[in-house]
């Protein structure tokens, strides 16, 4: 007979859960293909993005014959098409669009992991306070968070952008990472209202242990599973928020260099360059693909029985 | 799958395409003698003397006349409701004799009282009126707009058919500004309604009457049968305006037969149009600049014109026209379009990045250190983005940082408003000339407090120059002192011109006659144009 405290979601995350989870997750063609995914564009983001001085990225430094602000003027009439100097041609200002392709992947997936990295802290924090104590600071909590959910991220983020009248990239951390926790908090309460009353649980607390520790040692770890996989959709949301904030022109500036502007900027040529609109889309949903997959993978992996309300914002 | 079955699903099917075929059809061609127009969003005013932007004053123009009009094409002036005028050797007082039978869209006829009411309107205050400014030049204006007076000596009219407008100084383009909008003359009946229905409904007596308008769908206008002018034979009888916001939803509405005219080709298609519809693409100029503007209130570019002149040269201009406006548009050399008094013929100021640094290294912030980063104003459209970037790009070759600062339009204005003294910014600017004369063009936007003057820049001397201009009596004394107004604007780089715009029309060929107006496409007098059946 097992003993309760070893039994459902939570022990996955410990001793040998995890790596059985991993197995679990490389075993499921979906996972699989998440996992590649994320990770090729992970690695792909790293590169790209700029360092030293002069500011430049490891993808120019070694591999690329262009940068992404480099322009080539000997072009006469831009937006050129793929030759053998740019295998995708140029954009209208002279510069190498596969090089701007590649970039992009650094901005999409800086915002989107980010701003999921605070949604994600916020989120725990919040349904495990909620979780743990009830009462009225459950209520309190969770009646914002119901608030939050009630308004779309899109929206709240395109109103925070206009009180602050900026649009750094930054605040597109601070504005998705502020009001994208709801979902994460909801989760991670309902956890925790049962890893509270779990024997474990009640044992720590016998032994004396704090409100702090026993949320920080026993509760959070145990609660965790469910939010990593909204987390991963999350992130999937953050970067379609983004890319659709700068298609807006409200997402990052130039000379930062967003998938969503460039479908933008694409998209007047889109009859005579349809590359220059539909490769970055693709690209776009390419990346967010990856990290639907993931998660689902992970669900499946970690917590086969269950029935996670997810949403893409 | 039983018969029965098949039976209902064939009946199904059956209603389908009898519903939904019908539905899908493409509405029926209009009749030859209708013009489709394409409008890029609803008109925010249809009382002339509110109007300023061009969404408006195609409306405007079309419903209402005055006592003179433009020659098609020129900013030439004929007469219109005053069949003719005489002018005072003084160059003070013009009278105009009005023509018998001009009949408003309401029935009733023109008379000369009338002609006195609207220009009274166009300076009340309370009215809402945009067009003090344009009338500033007749005798009590300045009092009388600001209701220090209610007496307005500079019209009269000493009996039924006659019209006596009395300057306070000579000015030469006085015929030009009644040409405009500023001179419509509208019935006293309707516009001291209240209710102010004209807004919905307006009454003229122009060549075309309000018909219907249903907002962010459509508006209607019809010929007026009872106008002065005769049709043409195949003239158009009705202009349908759609309202389509995106002008590259408005191409492809255009190619598909939605609409016979629209005034707008997406940014990067104006060759591929060129090339597909030659004989549907009408090109003209503008009276017109685009510039980047100095926040002149900042000591860092009031007290560093080497510093404004560094910018300048960094600037590659020709690509900006050549490339990210294909060819539509001309390289400034100055302020002064071409086609007006003051224009300065000749060379735009050198592309030199080598010049450039030199100069910002003499201003002292050699490759930009010391330099705060700037930041550049404009709103977002893709056209004005791509400049941003090209500029951004251009002078980060010679180490000046640039962040920029996009919006939509309002929060654009705003920003303008909200310069301050120790705000590093550049901004975006564009000007259409309200009436064709320079006064209108330089005065405006770089005299002491001239309406569109948002970088605050001020000179004394060319203040006094541009005073001289404006009552100067000769032309060619005109012509000359507003060169010398461009030239000094030029030296002291108190701008960066970029360039003179160029207009780009497409008009089904089974439509004749089409002239463009030097003052933009809401000038196109569509009664002269004609449609082959």
């Amino acid at each position: 007979m097992i003993p309760e405290d070893r039994r459902g979601t939570s022990e996955t995350l410990h001793g040998s859960g995890v790596s059985l989870s991993i197995r679990a997750l490389l075993r499921r063609p979906a996972g699989l293909a998440g996992i590649l995914i994320v990770m090729s564009m992970t690695i792909l983001a790293a590169l790209a993005t700029p360092f030293g001085e002069p500011s430049r990225s490891l993808l120019t430094r070694t591999m690329l014959d262009w940068g992404p602000q480099d322009e080539d003027r000997t072009i006469a009439l831009p937006p050129s098409s793929p030759d053998r100097n740019h295998w995708l041609g140029t954009d209208i200002q002279r510069r190498d669009f596969l090089s701007r392709l590649l970039h992009g992947a650094s901005i999409s997936l800086q915002v989107g992991l980010a701003a999921e990295a605070l949604a994600l802290t916020i989120g725990l924090v919040v349904g495990a306070l909620a979780g743990f104590y009830r009462g009225w600071i459950d209520s309190t909590l969770m009646r914002l968070a119901d608030i939050l959910l009630a308004l779309p991220l899109p929206i709240l983020a395109m109103a925070a952008i206009a009180v602050f009248e900026t649009r750094s990239i930054t605040l597109l951390f601070a504005v998705l990472g502020m009001m994208g926790w709801a979902g994460i908090a909801r989760l991670t309460r309902a956890q925790c209202l049962t890893i509270a009353r779990r024997n474990y649980s009640e044992a720590a607390r016998a032994l004396g242990a704090s409100d702090m520790r026993l949320i920080a040692r026993h509760v959070l770890p145990n609660a965790a599973a469910p939010a990593l996989v909204a987390a991963a959709v999350g992130v999937a949301g953050n970067i379609l928020t983004e890319a659709w904030l700068s298609f807006l022109g409200l997402g990052v500036q130039p000379p930062a260099i967003s998938w969503g502007r460039m479908i933008v900027d694409g998209q007047s040529v889109l009859t005579l360059r349809p590359w220059l609109c539909l490769l970055p889309g693709l690209a776009l949903g390419m990346t967010v693909l990856g990290f639907v997959l993931l998660a689902d993978g992970l669900r499946d992996s970690i917590d086969p029985r269950a029935r996670m309300a997810t949403h893409i914002s | 799958m039983t018969w029965m079955r098949r039976f209902l699903l064939l009946i199904v099917l059956a209603s389908v395409v009898a519903v939904g075929v019908p539905g899908c059809a493409p509405a029926p061609p209009p009749a030859p003698s209708t013009l489709t127009y394409r409008a890029a969003e609803d008109p925010p005013t249809l009382d002339p003397f509110r109007a300023g932007d061009d969404n408006s004053l195609v409306y405007i123009h079309l419903i209402n006349d005055g006592l003179v009009e433009y020659v098609p094409g020129t900013v030439d002036v004929r007469p219109a409701v005053a069949e003719s005028w005489t002018l005072s050797p003084d160059g003070l007082t013009y009278t105009f004799r009005l023509r018998r039978g001009v009949r408003f869209h309401n029935g009733r006829e023109v008379t000369a009282q009338d002609v006195v009411y609207s220009l009274r309107r166009a300076l009340t205050p309370g009215t809402h009126s945009s067009k003090a400014t344009f009338l500033a030049m007749l005798k009590g204006a300045a009092d009388f707009s600001a209701g220090r007076a209610t007496d307005l000596p500079g019209v009269a009219s000493p009996d039924p058919a006659t019209i006596v407008c009395t300057l306070e100084y000579p000015y030469g383009s006085f015929l030009t500004i009644l040409a405009g909008e500023a001179g419509s003359i509208v019935p006293h009946e309707v516009y001291d309604d209240p209710s102010q229905a004209y807004l919905k409904h307006p009454v003229g007596c122009g060549p075309y009457r309000f018909e219907s308008w249903e907002p962010k769908v459509s508006l209607a206008l019809s010929r007026f049968p009872d106008h002065w002018t005769k049709a043409p034979a195949g003239g158009i009888e009705r202009i349908l305006f759609r309202m389509i916001f995106d002008s590259t939803t408005a191409l492809e509405e255009y190619k598909t037969g939605g609409v016979d005219f629209t005034q707008e080709i997406p940014p990067g298609q104006r060759q591929e149009v060129a090339r597909s519809l030659p004989k549907d693409l009408h090109s003209g100029t503008r009276l017109s600049i685009f510039y980047v503007g100095f926040n002149h209130r900042a000591s860092l570019f009031k007290d560093h014109p080497l510093l404004r002149r560094a910018l300048l040269h960094a600037i590659d201009t020709e690509f900006i026209v050549r490339v990210l406006d294909e060819g539509k548009d001309t390289v400034a050399s100055g302020v002064i379009p071409p086609g007006l008094l003051g224009h300065r013929p000749g060379g735009a100021p050198a592309y030199d990045p080598d010049l450039a640094a030199r100069l910002l290294a003499e201003a002292g912030f050699p490759k930009g250190r010391g330099l705060p980063e700037l930041t550049y104003v404009t709103n977002d459209t893709t056209g004005f983005r791509q400049i941003a970037e090209r500029i951004q790009s251009d002078w980060a070759r010679i180490g000046v940082k640039t962040a920029l600062q996009m919006s939509d339009f309002a929060a654009f204005m705003k920003a303008l408003e909200a310069f301050k003294t120790d705000t590093a910014a550049v901004y975006r600017f564009t000007w259409f000339a309200d009436w064709p004369d320079p006064d209108s063009f330089v005065t405006a936007q770089f005299g002491t407090g001239g309406v569109g003057n948002y970088g605050l820049y001020s000179s004394a001397a060319l203040d006094q120059l541009l005073d001289q201009g404006r009552r100067e009596p000769d032309p060619a004394q005109r012509d000359a002192l507003y060169r010398k107004a461009d030239t000094m604007l030029m030296e002291d780089a108190a701008l960066i011109p970029l360039y003179w715009y160029g207009q780009d029309v497409l008009l089904k060929p089974r439509f004749t006659g089409l002239k463009l107006s030097p003052l933009g496409v809401f000038g196109i007098p569509w009664e002269e144009v004609t449609a082959a059946p």
